[in-house]
């Protein structure tokens, strides 16, 4: 009988983008037990959000987290329109639908990249990432920015999509599906990325009902909830979509669960562009006064479902929002799915639930030293510099000066 | 309407535990007294409901603690009230039938400092040694006279 | 310092730190390491370790659970050691700015060097902080 060990892990860890402190007791390779200790990330935006007016909050919680920034808004707004029973124009309904979908491929290919960098197969962080370059490049000329949207407002949205950017958003679309594809491929018959993450991990149903699990999380374990199917919001109700359920809930059916939601959000949003060209009207309803009273709104996050409930008293401010993260209830199904696996596999265990530990202003300009602004790509520029110097002190000179 | 045959279904062995508050369209809010939060939760649960989350809140009579059950079905919200005063805040502990209540009413514990009796785990949740927290810091801030 | 200068420049080793921010400014962070940007031409890489790095690289408003740590951090760290604060909330705290659970702003508990504005700043803008940091070291 070996003696038990306790194993720190964090707040700083190489893996972790994000600070987070867990205890794991291992008797030898096997995991006893695991521990986590939170609130390195507390920011007390419930808090915050109370002495905030309604318009204010909506910017507030899209700062609770920078991957999933349209989720906690969205939430949020069908919370206050759930208070006031406001109802939003249909072309309004398409553009929240096009950014959260947008915003889920962006997201997933963010965890499909850094799945791969957690079991050290870096060519598959890199490709994920590289592919999700262009996602975010169209989420900016849609919204104005790469994350951070601010298209939400109570009774619609913020921002109209311009009907000339299909084409750009048609080829991203096309481009993500062929290369999706090969990743799937690559990624999902590779014989050693199977043997390491089939069988591991395992959450069963039952844990995952009893742990109140969402998302793909329960989605990969043969739970299916999805509240854009259980209670249709936005223009959810008028696309076509499927819901993807596993029923192994290990780590492999998590990622394919994954890969094939974002391969049915590249055709909700080929959908939406296309609806959009045909639907002309206001982009927002005027909303003068959110009423007393009280409202549930809710969102399918990338990792969940996003909770937001609002007790509003008639003024401008809520006097109690309390704001539920996916994560929040995914995290700790930790407790069920990590005992009794090696050490070597907690890590991806962890990362299967897509844990957003934090979930739990764009308009800097650049100037250069004598005052002009800096539009253009700083990479161009940074390029320019590199061949300004060879050009002036040539290519083995400028090596010896580095 | 179906929704509501399906409410009715739902709440009708709970009628004399419960009384109604406030019902619209696919959310229904009722009171519960405290001693009974455990059973009608457990029912809630067993029915096949999803538990979203507990919403706390604190004003002049006392703590509200608003419990979540998303029927996942039909997109129906039950919302389970219970009033708890402010000078003994004591409600049963859900936790021990729901395993996701866990963490949800150990931060509840302490942002607010209700006491969840028979909690399985009665510790802080997110401001362990945080140097410089105020106690209990999402309670309402009265002036000493009150 | 000259030698020790134009020695660190050619590779300067980042520890990323993450100070109860978004999440937002480290993936962009991340993001830089990507195909799309590619930081190492500059020999700029991440590190996991505090004792190997030239560079700390903060995010987040600095909440009060994790500020001792960043002091505790920046103590481990070799000297000569450069902070550069990444996002609007190590500079000023924005949105969080009356949060109680703050204890920033970042150079109230340590030296800064460089701070990149922003929420979060655009990968180019970090790609010109860090560049400037170099030219920093000439």
């Amino acid at each position: 009988m070996s003696e038990d060990f306790n194993l720190p892990v964090g707040p700083f860890h190489p893996l972790l983008e994000e600070a987070e402190y867990f205890k794991i007791t291992l008797d030898g390779e096997k995991v006893k037990e695991i521990e986590m200790e939170t609130g390195w990330m507390h920011r007390a935006i419930e808090k915050l959000s109370e002495s905030n007016t309604f318009d204010q909050t909506i910017f507030l919680v899209e700062r609770i987290c920078g991957i999933c920034s349209a989720s906690h808004p969205f939430a949020c707004v069908n919370a206050l329109e759930d208070i006031g029973n406001v109802e939003i124009p249909l072309r309004a309904r398409y553009i929240r639908s096009l950014i959260g979908e947008m915003e889920r491929i962006h997201s997933h290919l963010l965890w499909l990249g850094l799945a791969g960098h957690f079991i050290g197969y870096d060519t598959l962080w890199m490709w994920a990432w590289k592919y999700r370059e262009p996602i975010l490049e169209v989420i900016e000329l849609i919204t104005g920015n790469r994350n951070h949207y601010g298209v939400f407002r109570i009774g619609g949205v913020r921002k109209d999509y311009d009907i000339s950017l299909n084409t750009r958003v048609n080829e991203v679309m096309d481009m993500l599906e062929k290369k999706l594809s090969m990743v799937a491929k690559a990624a999902m018959d590779d014989p050693v990325l199977k043997s390491r993450l089939c069988g591991v991990g395992i959450l069963t149903k039952e844990d995952a009902i009893n742990y109140c699990a969402t998302g793909p999380t329960a989605r990969a374990s043969g739970v299916a909830i999805d509240v854009r199917k259980d209670e249709p919001y936005a223009a959810y109700d008028l696309l076509d979509f499927d819901i993807i359920v596993r029923e192994e809930g290990d780590v492999f059916a998590k990622t394919v669960v994954r890969i094939l939601e974002m391969l049915e959000s590249i055709k909700m949003v080929r959908q939406i562009i296309e609806r959009l060209r045909k639907i002309s009207g206001p982009i927002y309803n005027d909303v003068a006064e959110i009423p007393a009273g009280e409202g549930i709104g809710r969102h399918e996050a990338p990792r969940g479902e996003v909770f937001h409930y609002i007790r509003s008293d008639g003024s401008n401010r809520p006097i109690r929002h309390k704001i539920r993260a996916p994560s929040y209830v995914n995290i700790p199904t930790y407790e069920v799915s990590c005992p009794g696996m090696n050490l070597s596999d907690v890590m991806i265990t962890l990362a299967s639930v897509d844990p957003c530990y934090c979930c739990t202003e764009r308009s800097v300009k650049l100037f250069d030293s004598k005052g002009t602004e800096i539009a253009q790509n700083l990479l161009e520029l940074s390029q320019r510099k590199t061949d300004r110097l060879i050009d002036e002190l040539g290519e083995s000179e400028l090596w010896k000066l580095l | 309407m179906a929704s509501e045959e399906h409410e009715n279904d739902v709440l009708n062995e709970l009628k004399e535990k419960i009384k109604m508050l406030l019902s619209k369209k696919k959310r229904v809010y009722f009171k519960v007294e405290s001693e009974n939060i455990v059973e009608v939760a457990k029912y809630l649960f067993e029915k096949g409901l999803r538990l979203s989350t507990i919403s706390a809140l604190e004003n002049y009579e006392g703590f509200e603690l608003i419990y979540h059950f998303s029927d996942d079905k039909s997109g129906m919200y039950y919302c389970p009230k219970v009033f708890i005063p402010l000078d003994d805040p004591k409600v049963p502990s859900i936790a021990n039938n729901i395993a996701g209540a866990k963490w949800i009413e150990r931060e509840i514990g302490e942002l607010f400092g209700v006491v969840f009796v028979k909690h399985p785990e009665p510790k802080p949740l997110l401001l362990e040694d945080n140097p410089k927290i105020p106690k209990n810091p999402l309670r309402v801030k009265r002036r000493e006279h009150e | 310092m000259g030698v020790y200068n134009r020695i660190l420049k050619k590779s300067l080793w980042v520890f990323h730190m993450s100070a109860s921010p978004c999440n937002n400014c480290d993936i962009e962070v991340l993001d830089l390491l990507t195909p799309g940007y590619d930081l190492e031409r500059f020999g700029i890489k991440l590190v996991g370790s505090i004792r190997h790095a030239d560079v700390l690289l903060i995010t987040g408003m600095g909440g009060c659970k994790i500020s001792e740590r960043v002091v505790r951090l920046y103590n481990q760290a070799p000297k000569p050691v450069f902070v550069v604060a990444v996002g609007t909330c190590p500079i000023g705290g924005a949105t969080f700015k009356d949060s109680y659970s703050r204890c920033g702003p970042l150079d109230k508990l340590i030296p800064v060097n460089l701070y990149i504005p922003g929420c979060p700043p655009k990968p180019e803008a970090m790609i010109e902080g860090l560049l400037k940091l170099l030219g920093r070291l000439d």
